[in-house]
């Protein structure tokens, strides 16, 4: 009897682990795709203003090379979080 | 694609699935499965043996009972080899890298500017484990691009497993759709129920015709408990 409420016991911890787990995961999936849909937003932004000459070449490729500052400024501002 | 957990044939839904492939190129079937989530829903009708509400405070979460979870889990890799195996091949899924992931093997990319990892091809039981063997320190990455391949039992009504749910639809989503689901994916309390609120979840009322008296009713036991755990 106290084996079969020990494992009982044992199965709802491991199944409540299982279940934060997944919580904390979905926490960090939102945050790191929301991050990478806002990069690829200012890339494709990017790409557009260089197709018309809006800006030149090199300063894209630079504005491209800090896309991180850009995705933290950018989350800020839409309130993704 | 939901695939009601009580159910034993599911004879019409592959010949539906078949006939909606039918007409597709390679590439567009492609896509299509890859955005594709299969759940065994209401997975709450299984039962007996009883759920398991694990009351945390004041709130409550939902289990299935051992007996019920291996059941479901049978389920899900019967219908995982029936409906996602078939076109496996074809499927492309992502997950976030958060570990510097980089690894040589035939249907893994990585972009490292978006931080995103890709693999194609289908991911079963037995490629996670050769992965997460060979590669033990990405062993979590494995495990989420595998998520991607299951078949996910969950309940509504009990509010069970919707985190898995909801992190095997994000996976799923374009970067333009990821930004408009960020207000509704925003609830950090996808699996728990307050516990005030459990009171209509038992189905079960124990009546006496011979003295017309209702001996349980989950309902009035819970209001009779209240006074002493509140």
């Amino acid at each position: 009897m106290s084996n079969n409420f020990d494992d009982l016991n044992k199965y709802i911890n491991n199944q409540l682990a299982v279940q934060d787990n997944n919580s904390r995961k979905v926490a960090l999936a939102r945050e790191r795709y929301a991050e990478s849909a806002v990069i690829s937003l200012v890339k494709a932004a990017i790409d557009w203003l260089v197709d018309r000459s809006e800006i030149p070449k090199p300063t894209a490729n630079l504005i491209k090379a800090s896309t991180s500052i850009i995705a933290t400024l950018a989350k800020s501002w839409f309130g993704l979080f | 694609m939901a695939i009601h957990a009580d159910n034993r044939s599911v004879v019409f839904d592959l010949q539906s699935l078949k006939k909606i492939m039918e007409g597709y190129t390679q590439e567009q079937k492609a896509i299509l499965m890859s955005k594709l989530t299969f759940i065994l829903t209401k997975a709450d009708v299984l039962h007996p043996p009883s759920w398991i509400a694990a009351k945390i405070g004041n709130i409550v979460k939902f289990l299935p009972a051992p007996e019920t979870n291996s059941t479901l889990e049978q389920k899900s890799l019967y219908y995982q080899k029936t409906f996602i195996e078939p076109y496996g091949s074809l499927i492309v899924s992502k997950t976030y890298n958060d570990c510097d992931f980089y690894i040589q093997e035939d249907g893994f990319k990585c972009d490292e500017d978006l931080g995103l990892i890709y693999y194609k091809g289908y991911m079963n039981a037995e490629k996670l484990d050769k992965y997460q063997q060979k590669y033990h320190q990405y062993k979590k990455v494995f495990e989420r691009l595998y998520d991607n391949y299951q078949v996910i039992p969950c309940s509504s009504v009990f509010r069970y497993n919707l985190n898995k749910l909801m992190l095997v639809i994000l996976n799923k989503l374009g970067h333009e759709a990821t930004i408009q689901f960020q207000k509704l994916i925003a609830s950090d309390a996808l699996d728990q129920i307050p516990f005030e609120q459990t009171e209509n979840l038992c189905n079960l009322l124990v009546y006496e015709p011979k003295t017309q008296k209702t001996l349980f009713e989950f309902s009035r036991w819970l209001n009779t408990r209240k006074t002493t755990w509140w």
